[in-house]
């Protein structure tokens, strides 16, 4: 029977990449088919691709190939690896067109390696300026891919277009002034004919904005201001001119739903940090989501997790999209397990509230109300001999990817279950420097832990619990043979049962893993890829 | 008598007067206000609230190993000191400058920290009582000699203020580093081992014994396993007063520069 399945999805595979592509063996490595946007809207149906940044729009973070499962798990091992040979973090998620990967190696530079051998096909460098600023690490976390076109945005603020076959620059156009703290560091979105991009900067005083730019030239199409200034109808949120400086930056990418053509992004924390006395008020559209529709970049809706944020509670993690009936209606939802240790359900057609619970340890709120404001704990605000408060700055979970199994319709999500001290600083604005208004550092004496948390999102229950020895900076990737992989700090890559948690495969690759796991197929065979420390790894069955 | 008594009745008259009065005149200005503020969230729990030295250096005698000027003070402050517990911070600079200035008045003093104790015979309590089973000293860029369950002491006087150091003999459960934490491991078979957490992963935890023999534990094999909350030095609180003494003068005055 598993056989049956193996061979019929075999079949299914090369059916399937026989349909989309006309070349879909790799006789020395064939030139990939153009992506159309028509084959993006559809990426799950070519699942020995990995079209985007969190695998569809939907950012399922998904992949239904099915060779590697259960019981053939055991067997899993590395087929190829690639050593970027570079000092910076290694949290790039690759794409995968047609037997090529695309990488990114950080800061800048992009790689296309034949996805069978590891060989490399040709790189991009990107030469930055010396004086580069961005808060935590020179990285880079992918690309977005259209026609025969990659597009990547920088850390000093560019974005770039590159030709897929060659890694030619097509064009490069500026989106602010890097000295000032601006940079970007997340995969773009395709969203028609254009690619919706966000920014970093949060740490300066930057002031937040998600921008979209027409494919073929580069030029800006529109750009969305996420702290709400003059004539916004949100602008009181901000005391004086606390707008200008309030950070709400969009540094991890977001979800497109192509009907209802809206893009959904999260936004990042107020700045400064941990000092709300110079920005008072709900300081709108900080850790947010927001909808905006990608004709005009003008917001639909957005919903405000954690307003007047003093502990770093961006609300930049991936947004998943899926339809179900919820409370005897169909309805179109999302999904997000936020920075500030709680789950949330939100209608995205509305952003209605629908529901939301902790997923981590958390003592900032005491309860979420039924418009799902935050009812704060007493005590939680930061001050000069500093607060305790759980989650730490890094959250309950952060940018790294959850995943969302159409199977096991569970959300997977790599949580964190550590605290810190808090503490208040003064903080003029400078431009270009520092704009904390406060530190952050560890509770002494804590050791804190880790978990993959399976959530049910209907209801935000907790499924399964599988703990891990630290707070992970791993994504997860559920995949259509009943697995959840993920990564630990201690550099254990492991496979846990989808419906169980169980542990089932484990590997030791030697570093720290801060990146998304992503799936592929070449030639009818499943791939599972993760990079550690700067060394992307491939697994697979053995031939 | 404690140590911050003992500085108190050392200095002269005349200098804790001075010291006074730069103190107070610190303290009642908004800024003396704002340093001692973020002394006491920042530092107080290494240093002491009165500067008087724990995990941190004793912080009234006014020296310091790396810095002499407010400038050095300030680099130290924003960098930390690379390979020991002293942290850097991400204050602001004019909150460090704060910090300075109340670093400065709480070293106006200029209390020598000095052991009661005669080292000498420290030397020999050291020798006697085992401690070198589980540390080494290395004097004179010689050879270290002793175990490693323990950390090197040979610039313990230079890193810990001497209240550090009497806590560390007779409540050593009080504050373990980091890196010294113990662990136990028992086999399915029955087998019990203990010793210093060298590594541990989701799957597997590695440790020396006492014996300095190295162990890896698949931990599917282990029928338990646990972080100690107590440390694997041994109290010695039992030394006699006069021992304990000479001990801590003997350990204060173990000051390897390259350390
Ligand atoms: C986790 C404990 C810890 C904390 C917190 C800490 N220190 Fe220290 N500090 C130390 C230790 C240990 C040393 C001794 C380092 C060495 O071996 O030279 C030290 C050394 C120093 C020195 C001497 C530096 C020199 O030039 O030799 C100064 C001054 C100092 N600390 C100030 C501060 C201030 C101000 C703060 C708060 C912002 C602070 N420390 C926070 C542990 C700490
Ligand atoms: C069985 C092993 C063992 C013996 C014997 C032992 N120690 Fe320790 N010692 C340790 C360990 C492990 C630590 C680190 C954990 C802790 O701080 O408690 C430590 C910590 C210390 C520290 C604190 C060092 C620092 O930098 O924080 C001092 C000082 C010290 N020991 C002195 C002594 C002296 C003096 C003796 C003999 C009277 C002694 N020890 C005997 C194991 C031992």
């Amino acid at each position: 029977m598993q056989f049956l399945k193996l061979t019929l999805l075999a079949l299914c595979a090369t059916t399937l990449a026989a349909q989309v592509a006309p070349n879909p063996v790799n006789p020395n490595p064939v030139t990939p088919n153009p992506v159309t946007f028509d084959r993006l809207v559809a990426a799950d149906r070519e699942p020995q691709n990995w079209l985007t940044y969190s695998g569809n729009f939907a950012a399922h973070q998904h992949s239904s190939l099915n060779q590697i499962n259960a019981s053939t798990v055991g067997r899993l091992q590395p087929r190829w690896m690639y050593q970027m040979r570079t000092t910076h973090k290694g949290e790039s998620t690759p794409l995968v067109v047609d037997g090529i990967m695309y990488l990114t190696r950080s800061p800048n530079d992009v790689i296309a390696l034949d996805a069978a051998t590891g060989r490399k096909l040709w790189q991009f460098d990107y030469k930055l300026p010396p004086k580069v600023i961005v808060c935590c690490g020179q990285v880079n976390r992918g690309l977005a891919i259209l026609g025969d076109r990659l597009f990547m945005s920088t850390v000093d603020a560019y974005v770039l277009a590159l030709d897929a076959r060659s890694g030619r620059l097509l064009w490069k156009t500026r989106m602010a002034n890097y000295l000032e703290g601006y940079g970007s560091t997340s995969a773009p979105i395709v969203a028609r004919d254009k690619i919706i991009v966000g920014m970093a900067g949060g740490e300066y005083g930057a002031r937040g904005f998600i921008d979209a730019y027409d494919t073929a030239t580069g030029k800006l199409a529109w750009r969305f201001y996420t702290t709400a200034g003059p004539g916004d109808p949100n602008a009181a949120s901000w005391s004086g001119d606390s707008w200008k400086t309030g950070g709400a930056t969009t540094w991890v990418t977001g979800a497109y739903d192509p009907d209802l053509n809206l893009v959904y992004w999260g936004t990042g924390n107020p700045g400064p940090d941990y000092n709300g006395d110079v920005r008072k008020g709900d300081n709108l559209y900080s850790d947010s989501v927001v909808a905006l529709d990608v004709r005009t970049g003008e917001r639909k809706w957005h919903f405000q997790f954690t307003p007047h944020d003093v502990l770093d509670y961006d609300a930049t993690e991936t947004p998943v999209l899926f339809d179900a009936e919820y409370r005897g209606r169909q309805r179109k939802l999302l999904m997000h397990a936020n920075r500030n240790a709680f789950f949330y359900l939100l209608d995205r057609e509305t952003g209605e509230f629908l529901l939301a619970r902790p997923f981590a340890k958390q003592t900032w709120a005491k309860d979420i109300d039924a418009k799902g404001r935050p009812v704060r704990n007493p005590g939680t605000t930061p001050t000069e001999a500093g607060v305790a408060v759980w989650p730490a700055a890094t959250g309950g979970t952060n940018w790294f990817a959850p995943s969302f199994s159409p199977q096991s319709k569970l959300l997977y999500v790599a949580a964190r279950d550590e605290g810190e001290i808090f503490y208040t600083a003064t903080s003029p604005y400078r431009p270009g420097d520092y704009f904390l208004g406060g530190e952050h550092k560890p509770v002494r004496g804590e050791f804190p832990t880790g978990a993959i948390r399976a959530i049910s999102p209907l209801t935000g229950e907790i499924v399964w619990d599988h703990k891990l020895l630290t707070p992970p900076w791993a994504g997860v990737l559920s995949t259509a043979g009943g697995l959840v992989f993920g990564g630990t700090n201690e550099g254990n890559f492991f496979a846990l049962d989808a419906a169980t948690g169980k542990d089932l495969w484990h590997f030791q690759t030697g570093d720290k893993i801060i990146a998304n796991p992503i799936s592929f197929g070449v030639e009818g065979k499943q791939y599972i890829s993760i990079i550690s420390g700067d060394v992307l790894i491939v697994f697979g069955l053995p031939e | 008598m404690t140590v911050v008594g003992w500085w108190r009745q050392a200095v002269t008259t005349r200098r804790m007067v001075l010291w006074l009065w730069a103190a107070v005149a610190l303290a009642q200005s908004p800024a003396g206000q704002q340093g001692r503020q973020f002394y006491l969230g920042h530092c107080a729990h290494c240093h002491g609230p009165d500067g008087e030295g724990g995990r941190g250096i004793n912080l009234t005698t006014g020296q310091y190993r790396l810095s002499r000027t407010d400038d050095d003070l300030l680099r130290v402050i924003q960098t930390g000191v690379p390979g020991t517990e002293m942290p850097p911070s991400r204050l602001p600079v004019a909150d460090i400058r704060l910090l300075v200035t109340w670093v400065r008045s709480l070293g106006a003093a200029g209390a020598l920290e000095k052991a009661t104790g005669d080292a000498a015979a420290g030397a020999l309590v050291y020798r006697n009582t085992g401690c070198a089973r589980c540390h080494s000293i290395q004097v004179n860029g010689g050879q270290a000699k002793g175990g490693s369950l323990g950390p090197p002491l040979d610039s313990i006087g230079l890193r810990r203020s001497l209240k550090f150091l009497r806590d560390a003999l007779v409540t050593p459960d009080a504050y373990i580093a980091r890196e010294y934490v113990g662990t136990t491991a028992q086999t399915k078979a029955g087998q019990l081992f203990r010793g210093l957490r060298l590594n541990e992963d989701d799957y597997s935890l590695q440790l020396r014994d006492a014996d300095e023999r190295l162990h890896s534990f698949r931990k599917s094999s282990l029928a338990e396993y646990q972080r100690l909350d107590s440390s694997l030095m041994p109290s010695y609180g039992k030394l006699s007063p006069t021992d304990l003494n000479n001990l801590i003068a003997y350990l204060s005055s173990l000051r390897a520069a390259n350390k």
